[in-house]
């Protein structure tokens, strides 16, 4: 599956994706990495509604996930990739899938958090969690939009 | 009584508020939620917060400034819950100023459907030619 996006982002398909990256990068699919919503037909709804109907849409359990990025599917396919939470994220990787850049693109404030930057607050939770991907050499791309300039956080996490 | 909540991107539901009284006038029964920052269920809780701190038995007409955006699914999971609350996509002035002035005067359930066509009416190609 070449994956053209895999972003972390608690909002999932919204206006950023939908009208930022999915422009810039012209995905044929985009896949919901979630356990809540996969099983959750009106989420699964919800979150369609909001796509233009040239992109494909797939909403995932993370077991399911890492099964489909392990055994190459969509294949020929540009995939969007997005996940709600860090934890999310590094339990695909601890199956054993690897990620070369991850875009972190929307962790906002819940209590105990620290702002990072205006779109990324952290818990010692993210922060564990984001350090085992930095472990595992991913590079960790805070960026919101396509027309921002990215900024890689690996450093910030540890 | 009919009341509102303006859920934005930003400042843009405190500015519709206040330029709307540039119009209207006074008002109150409406409270603008400014999403940065939040993530939808930090948002969705504020919005159920703000209904319960208000006049028990008030309904609300949630509006989102876009259909499909991450303010619109944080109010959907507030509305699934509840049947005091109708959410109206794409706010824009003329919309609010049509709830404004209709809330007391149409039902609440008829008011989505003004507010919508209100907000419609309003945005068309408009050139000297025309009048």
């Amino acid at each position: 599956m070449p994956l053209c996006l895999v972003r972390i982002d608690d909002r999932l398909i919204h206006g950023q994706v939908v009208l930022g990256w999915a422009r810039a990068l012209k995905p044929d699919r985009i896949v919901v990495a979630n356990d809540r919503v996969a099983e959750s037909p009106w989420e699964r709804r919800v979150y369609t509604s909001s796509v233009p109907g040239h992109v494909k849409v797939s909403f995932f359990g993370l077991e399911e996930t890492a099964r489909e990025l392990l055994n190459n599917l969509f294949k020929n396919e540009a995939v969007m990739m997005l996940f709600e939470t860090a934890k999310d994220v590094r339990a695909v990787v601890e199956k054993g899938v690897s990620f070369e850049e991850v875009n972190v693109g929307g962790i906002h404030y819940r209590t105990g958090a620290e702002e990072l930057l205006p779109y990324v607050f952290l818990t010692d939770d993210d922060r564990a969690d984001l350090r085992e991907l930095v472990k595992r050499n991913v590079k960790l791309s805070a960026q919101d939009i396509p027309g921002n300039p990215p900024r890689i956080i690996n450093a910030l996490v540890v | 009584m009919v009341n509102a909540i303006l859920v934005t991107h930003g400042d843009l539901a405190a500015e519709l508020m206040r330029t709307a009284r540039s119009v209207f006038g006074e008002y109150d029964g409406c409270q603008a939620v400014n999403n940065e920052g939040k993530t939808p269920q930090t948002l969705a809780d504020e919005i159920e917060r703000l209904i319960a701190a208000g006049p028990p038995g008030a309904r609300y007409i949630v509006f989102v400034d876009f259909f499909g955006g991450s303010c619109c699914h944080a109010c959907l999971t507030v509305e699934q819950a509840r049947d005091d609350v109708r959410i109206v996509a794409g706010v824009n002035l003329p919309m609010l100023l049509a709830f404004l002035y209709k809330r007391e005067e149409v039902t609440f359930e008829q008011l989505p459907d003004e507010l919508i066509a209100r907000g419609r009416n309003s945005i068309r190609r408009v050139s000297a030619d025309d009048f």
